[in-house]
């Protein structure tokens, strides 16, 4: 009643965006978000398929694991560009996205287990005002990825040296979609520029991981998840530009969906109670432009890189970035099947300041997290988490050509439900 | 086990009042780091000029080009948005001529003008902190005993110097007065900073008619008024910032025109003389180029300027709709000439600085001569304007075209569509803003300032286009 108390407040106090640091989403879990992710040593249910597909080895019977979590970021813009008077206030409009996973497992030998998930693992939604000082920056931007991976995972047990468990998946952007659009101000009146692209065919990539528990109560974890290549295709249009552009076009872009890997150890100090602490690495650097080429020459859109206006760029130069989760959980509750949860992470951006933009206005943040579970039945149980984000102010001046000089204010309330059969 | 629970829950309300506390501090406010303005006071800015001032562009003032006028961009980088205020007219703004020049292609760049008139927004906000009135002359500032006929420019409609702006820019009770003036709206608003940018005009309407319409304002005349504009402004007690007066070859509306027909091949300068090109049965003849001068008609030569108004008489000869201006037949008489106010022509012979460019030329080099020692002798800055000018179309011309004012990786030539609107007078929104920078670099170096300079690459260009 405290923390249902607590979190009204917090939701009343502070709405404010913010996913994981550039558009990785990391809440692929109800019972992992308790946790903040930190969760890839642990991984005891099919949502290891993403955190470490290892997980499922010797995972038992058939287990079902689904949920959403409910992204709400919050997001401010303080002008300090030339184009407004200084400090003049944007918020960002208020969206909230659904985010949803879906894991199954099925035990076929004693040591083998096979599993599918279904998860978003990257996505990002920022909408600004139209008439806001940064729309010749952006207005809105929305990237969704739905991926599916086949998994299986291995348990060596009587190693003589302790538990050693193993596992690999197949990642496949099965899903995915692109939209985005901000107003063209070399011209007056202004137009729009808007793409909404799908993903042009399945892209493939894969992650493996392993599990070791050199004595009971302590399990050591590495996943490595690969890069996946995307392309996107669709349509751009040009609203209110009648010189220099034609009425339509077709539009498409490379996504290069960055590389990760985890490593992880948990440790159990106390009868039922878990601690995790995981670092995870993601290679941002492979997200170093995002060229959308047309099929058609756009004269004013004739750039050095494409002179006769068939493509326009705009540059990322992302690096490479880090999180460091913490997470913890407690099982022996005087409330029967009661398990809570609660986590703290840090999470790096990898944007640099010359290329932050309201596209995705990123910065380091904070994140905290409690959850739940209750299990209702012997083999079903509901999960509950939140996470809330609190992102660093940040401050950029002297942006690239698509970015505007400001401040930004960012942060998010995720709440996430689900449930977990095992049968 | 008690001790467990009462343990997480205390770190369950931990995280949440971590959460709390620095989730909800420190947003609301935003430390705006004030503006090092040395000794130079921006807390009442007041802006007089013309059209340059009034952010004029593509032959009319309207609100999305007035948004990038050069004292409203200053005033942002001083952090003074809230108290600058302008006299803004809805698009397609008020032409001083038959409209905005618009864009109806891109490649190439094809233009018409739309006579459709905007409107007052703000006339409620009077007075205005921006007193730029596109048209005015130096007299305006001080009009001693109405000699500049300010009054009846502004408020006869019958008159033929006729000028809305001064109606649009200025408040009625000064215009009501007999001999109303600039200053006055100055020294009413008690300013701590003006810039101060007039004579322009005092050349330009002769420029621009191709030396037929306004004569250019004496220099001794300009001299007087522009000593008494500064004691005037001396006496509000403001800091002043004066510019000077761009040399008319160094603008576009005079030397564009020219390149532009010389790179298309419609003509051809040929041992001093222009001449031009005749596509007939046997190939391209070239025949000499007559104009109309005061003098009578005489052949073009390399010092004379087809302005860019000529653009369309250009354009029509090429069509076959107006007569070439050449002989043909070679009988000695042309059968047409270039009609002489669409020329500014120059040196040809006559009495040494007789011409149309020479009288132009010598008048604002008097002017700026008078510009800098009025200055220094008020202890004013001077944005040495025809200098800069001067150096990006000695840049230009130097480079066969290439290069331009180089700020913020940008190349801007003096051409129209990047440092000069359409209009080939007025800069366009980011040539404003190289003008306000050079504004800000002077007063950095005068008044031991340090304002930022303006990122010229993020300021939109916002060219008008035609609408369907």
């Amino acid at each position: 009643m405290r923390k249902l108390i607590a979190t009204i407040c917090l939701v009343l106090l502070c709405s404010g965006s913010a996913f994981s640091s550039g558009f990785s989403i990391y809440e692929a879990s109800v019972r992992a978000n308790g946790v903040l992710g930190a969760f890839s040593a642990y991984a005891d249910d099919a949502s290891s398929i993403f955190y470490n597909p290892a997980g499922l080895g010797g995972l038992e019977g058939i287990n079902i694991t689904g949920g959403a979590t409910i992204i709400a970021p919050r997001s401010s813009f303080r002008n300090l560009s030339p184009l407004a008077p200084i400090g003049q206030e944007t918020k960002m409009e208020k969206e909230e996205f659904l985010v949803p996973n879906f894991y199954g497992s099925y035990q076929i030998t004693d040591n083998l287990t096979a599993g599918i998930g279904v998860y978003a693992p990257f996505g990002l939604g920022t909408k600004w005002p139209e008439d806001w000082v940064g729309r010749g920056s952006s207005i809105e931007t929305s990237i969704e990825t739905i991926f599916v991976t086949p998994s299986v995972g291995y348990e060596f047990s009587d190693t003589g040296i302790g538990d050693i468990r193993v596992g690999a998946g197949l990642r496949i952007a099965a899903h995915g979609k692109v939209k985005l659009s901000r107003a063209v101000t070399s011209f007056s009146p202004e137009g729009t520029f808007a793409l909404d692209g799908d993903l042009k065919e399945p892209a493939f990539g894969f992650n493996a991981g392993v599990q070791y528990e050199p004595i009971d109560k302590v399990t050591f974890g590495f996943t490595y998840r690969s890069e996946v290549t995307t392309e996107f295709e669709g349509d751009a249009t040009f609203d209110n530009l009648s010189v220099g552009f034609p009425s339509s076009a077709q539009g498409g872009a490379k996504i290069t969906l960055p590389a990760s890997y985890v490593v992880a150890v948990n440790v159990e100090p106390i009868e039922g109670l878990r601690t995790e602490l995981d670092y995870v690495w993601w290679g941002w650097s492979s997200y170093d432009e995002l060229a959308i080429e047309f099929d058609r020459s756009i004269p004013a859109l004739s750039s050095e890189r494409f002179p006769e206006g068939r493509g326009t760029v705009n540059e990322r130069n992302y690096k490479d970035s880090w999180q460091l989760r913490f997470g913890a959980e407690y099982t022996k509750l005087p409330v029967e099947g009661l398990t809570v949860r609660g986590g703290i992470a840090y999470d790096e951006n990898p944007i640099r300041d010359r290329y932050v933009d309201p596209t995705l206005p990123d910065s380091d943040r904070w994140l905290f997290s409690g959850g739940l579970s209750y299990q209702v039945t012997d083999y079903l149980a509901v999960d509950a988490s939140y996470i809330f984000i609190r992102a660093k102010q940040r401050k950029v001046t002297d942006t690239h050509e698509g970015g505007i000089d400001g401040v930004y204010t960012t942060y998010a309330n995720l709440p996430g439900f689900g449930f977990t059969l095992n049968l | 086990m008690n001790y467990l629970i009462k343990h997480s829950k205390k770190l369950l309300s931990l995280v949440l009042v971590l959460a709390l506390v620095t989730s909800c501090k420190d947003y609301q406010d935003l430390d705006v780091e004030p503006v090092d303005t040395g000794d130079a006071d921006f807390s009442s800015y007041v802006a007089v000029g013309n059209s340059l001032t009034a952010g004029f562009q593509n032959n009319a003032l309207y609100e999305s080009g007035q948004e990038y006028s050069f004292p409203n961009l200053l005033a942002r980088q001083v952090n003074q948005s809230e108290n600058f205020n302008q006299p803004l007219i809805s698009d397609p703004g008020i032409s001083s001529a038959n409209g905005r020049i618009e864009l109806t292609n891109l490649d190439p760049v094809k233009t018409e003008t739309n006579s459709s008139m905007g409107s007052p927004v703000n006339p409620g906000e009077k007075p205005f902190t921006n007193l730029g009135v596109p048209g005015a002359v130096l007299v305006d500032y001080i009009n001693p005993n109405n000699s500049g006929d300010l009054k009846g420019r502004a408020t006869n409609e019958n008159h033929p110097a006729y000028n809305p702006f001064y109606g649009l820019v200025m408040e009625q009770s000064e215009l009501g007065k007999d001999a109303p003036n600039l200053h006055n709206q100055v020294a009413k608003q008690q300013p701590s900073f003006i810039t101060f940018w007039l004579g322009n005009n005092d050349v330009l309407g002769f420029v621009t008619s191709g030396g037929e319409g306004q004569s250019i304002t004496n220099p001794n005349n300009f001299s007087q008024l522009y000593q008494g504009s500064v004691q005037a402004m001396a006496s509000t007690g403001a800091n002043v910032v004066v510019y000077t007066i761009p040399d008319v070859t160094s603008i576009p509306f005079v030397f564009y025109l020219r390149t532009q027909l010389e790179q298309k091949e419609v003509i051809r300068l040929n041992e001093g003389a222009y001449e031009l090109a005749i596509p007939t049965q046997d190939g391209t003849q070239y025949f000499d180029i007559h104009i109309q001068t005061n003098n009578g008609t005489r052949i073009m030569r390399q010092t004379d300027f087809p302005l860019l108004s000529a653009q369309s008489y250009f354009d029509q000869v090429q069509d076959g709709e107006v007569t070439p201006p050449i002989d043909s037949d070679g009988d000695g008489t042309p059968e047409s000439a270039i009609p002489d106010q669409l020329v500014l022509d120059g040196p040809a012979g006559g009495p040494q600085g007789s011409s149309e460019l020479e009288q132009a030329a010598g008048a604002i080099q008097q002017y700026n001569t008078t510009i800098e020692n009025s200055a220094a002798s008020a202890g004013f800055a001077v944005v040495d304007i025809n200098q800069i000018f001067a150096e990006t179309f000695n840049a230009f011309q130097s480079s066969g075209g290439e290069n331009g004012y180089q700020t913020n990786g940008l190349n801007l030539r003096p051409v129209p569509g990047e440092l000069f609107s359409f209009d080939g007078v007025h800069p366009t929104n980011r040539g404003s803003a190289v003008i306000a920078n050079e504004t800000i670099q002077t007063i950095n170096e005068t008044y031991g300032a340090n304002i930022d300079q303006i990122n010229v690459s993020k300021i939109p260009e916002g060219f008008p286009v035609a609408s369907n």
